[in-house]
């Protein structure tokens, strides 16, 4: 177990930015150390073995996402992307390359602490026998070993797909998992274009857990990208 | 120019003799001088005046060299084929003339169009960008320098203020190059099945914030079909019109969403409890940087409408603005709805 408080390594090429995440981070408790360039990233992630990898995705001497495919392919470090809107598609590129979730620039603080939060503990390593056997989030109760998903202390019947997906969810609470991810998780490596399925399921999903399926509480969707279920 | 525009020129040329040659059996020669003036024609279309009238030159010599007795020479016994060689020079000359001619014209509209769009383009971005960056600058400096001074409510304020101004710009910033991208057609169109009500949950959630003094209603029909769009310009679509909805309405009204099919179609409507269009204004709403209230405290870009009309039209459909009965204004998207996806999965 981490017990100092966590060092975050930023990779970003704007000194303005740095400034920013270096404010926000140390203010929160958090450790800061920084690189400007991708080959500067990938020393420093190796040498100061940081808790969690804030990256920028363009990056003067080098695309983000090579830091990020380096960095993944050495350790298991948790890596948060800083991206543009409508960078859909360099999203999930970067998502696929191992990224653990990305914040969408500009963004407010209390949306990126959330986010490195809920990467920060993902990243933390289990110990044997501790894989959590219930996950809690407002009204929705889900016991792991007994299969049983409660809202409001009521049990909700899911079908095997509509399980799946939701412990595919629950298994990076507060991250975005992607459309692939997800297909693959409820139907193996067979259907990963079809993303219209997986709607159709997750539109049953939030049937059964949301209130308003058309103003969904707990399953997000990140739209080109996949989905998340909040975990604070 | 380039001698690049002469081949085709020739090639039309050749290609006229060779259907030419076995007509000339049966086809008196003025006859075959036809099939070389849509030759002429066909090039004074496609290229610049040099390659048409030296198509229009080279298709007389030929003409008189393969199919005027005597032939295979240049001579010319029988004079009338010399108005008939003439004309053909005539027609290539007047033909290649006239094309050229309109084609500046659409070139000089399409620039004046292009000036007239970067005239205001350039006119919007100073005062919308101007505005509330001066606004941010005065609000900085402020808490800067004077913090002791101003009170905890005070000072909550300007932070307040510079948050929204920033994220003002910042909006403003990515409708222009969003409508840059929409008016260039660079944009790739990425339609995919999705329920309607992922994508009305999508766009809420984006709109959160501005929203959070509004009342919101969802009112979906439990019949609708599927979507096929791109939902990352549908989402756009969406919350600008939502954006729109809370920026223009006082706090604590009801803004709501609601979605029915009819026949072909899907129909979405946001509205609202605001003060409404103002009369006569429900098409020039969707102009580039109209809007409503140009000295009032609203700022926007003026874009967001006409960014909503160019997506809808992109998915082959339409969006009209209104008043209610009741007073405030109405927005309908209607989106194709008629095919089903592909369904059913193990």
């Amino acid at each position: 177990m981490t017990a100092a408080a966590p060092l975050v390594l930023v990779v970003e090429d704007e000194p303005k930015m740095r400034r920013l995440l270096r404010v926000t981070l140390e203010s929160n408790g958090m450790r800061y150390a920084e690189a400007t360039t991708a080959r500067e990233a990938m020393s420093r992630a190796q040498s100061q073995r940081p808790d969690l990898i804030i990256a920028d995705l363009g990056l003067p001497d080098g695309e983000g996402i090579d830091v990020i495919r380096e960095t993944r392919r050495a350790s298991a470090t948790p890596i948060v992307v800083l991206s543009a809107r409508s960078q859909e598609s360099e999203k999930v590129a970067a998502l696929d390359a191992g990224a653990d979730d990305y914040v969408t620039k500009p963004f407010a603080t209390g949306e990126l602490l959330a986010r490195l939060r809920a990467a920060l503990r993902r990243g933390v390593p289990r110990q044997e026998g501790r894989e959590p056997t219930v996950f809690a989030v407002r009204d929705l109760h889900v016991d792991l070993l007994q299969r049983r998903v409660t809202l409001r202390g009521v049990e909700t019947h899911l079908t095997p797909i509509e399980y799946r997906l939701l412990t595919a969810l629950i298994a990076k609470a507060g991250q975005v998992v992607t459309h692939a991810d997800l297909l693959r998780a409820a139907w193996g490596p067979a259907k990963l274009d079809q993303h219209h399925y997986l709607r159709i399921y997750m539109a049953g999903l939030r049937r059964k857990l949301e209130a308003n399926p058309a103003q969904p509480v707990y399953l997000l969707t990140e739209t080109a990208v996949g989905y998340r279920l909040i975990d604070e | 120019m380039t001698m690049r525009s002469y081949l085709p020129a020739a090639c039309i040329v050749v290609l006229c003799t060779a259907v030419n040659w076995p007509l000339s059996l049966w086809l008196a020669p003025t006859n075959l001088a036809m099939v070389y003036v849509l030759g002429v024609v066909a090039v004074a279309a496609r290229y610049e005046r040099g390659p048409a009238m030296t198509c229009a030159l080279a298709s007389a010599l030929a003409f008189d060299f393969f199919f005027v007795p005597p032939v295979f020479t240049l001579r010319i016994d029988d004079t009338q084929y010399v108005i008939t060689g003439l004309a053909l020079v005539v027609v290539g000359v007047v033909i290649s003339t006239l094309a050229s001619r309109a084609r500046g014209a659409t070139r000089a509209a399409l620039l004046a169009r292009e000036e007239q769009l970067r005239n205001s383009l350039l006119a919007s971005l100073s005062h919308d960008l101007r505005t509330p960056l001066a606004v941010i600058a005065g609000s900085a400096s402020s808490l800067r320098d004077e913090r002791g001074r101003l009170s905890q409510a005070e000072q909550d304020q300007l932070l307040e203020t510079l948050y929204d101004e920033a994220q003002h710009v910042s909006l403003t910033v990515s409708d222009l190059l969003e409508m840059t991208r929409l008016h260039a057609g660079r944009v790739h169109v990425d339609r995919q099945w999705y329920p309607v009500e992922e994508l009305i949950g999508a766009a809420l959630e984006r709109c959160k914030r501005q929203l959070a003094a509004h009342r919101v209603q969802t009112q979906l029909d439990p019949q609708l079909p599927m979507l096929h769009v791109d939902a990352v310009l549908l989402e756009k679509l969406l919350v600008n019109l939502l954006e729109n909805a809370a920026k223009y309405t006082p706090a604590g009204t009801l803004v709501s969403i609601s979605v029915r099919p009819e026949p072909g179609t899907v129909v979405i409507r946001v509205e609202d409890e605001g003060p409404g269009l103002p009369p006569g204004a429900e098409e020039c709403v969707f102009d580039k940087f109209y809007r409503a209230d140009r000295e009032g405290a609203v700022t926007g870009s003026g874009l967001g409408l006409s960014i909503c009309r160019a997506i809808a039209q992109m998915h082959d459909g339409s969006i009209a603005a209104g008043n209610r009965p009741g007073g405030g204004a109405v927005f309908t998207v209607t989106l194709p709805g008629q095919q089903q996806p592909p369904t059913e999965v193990q």
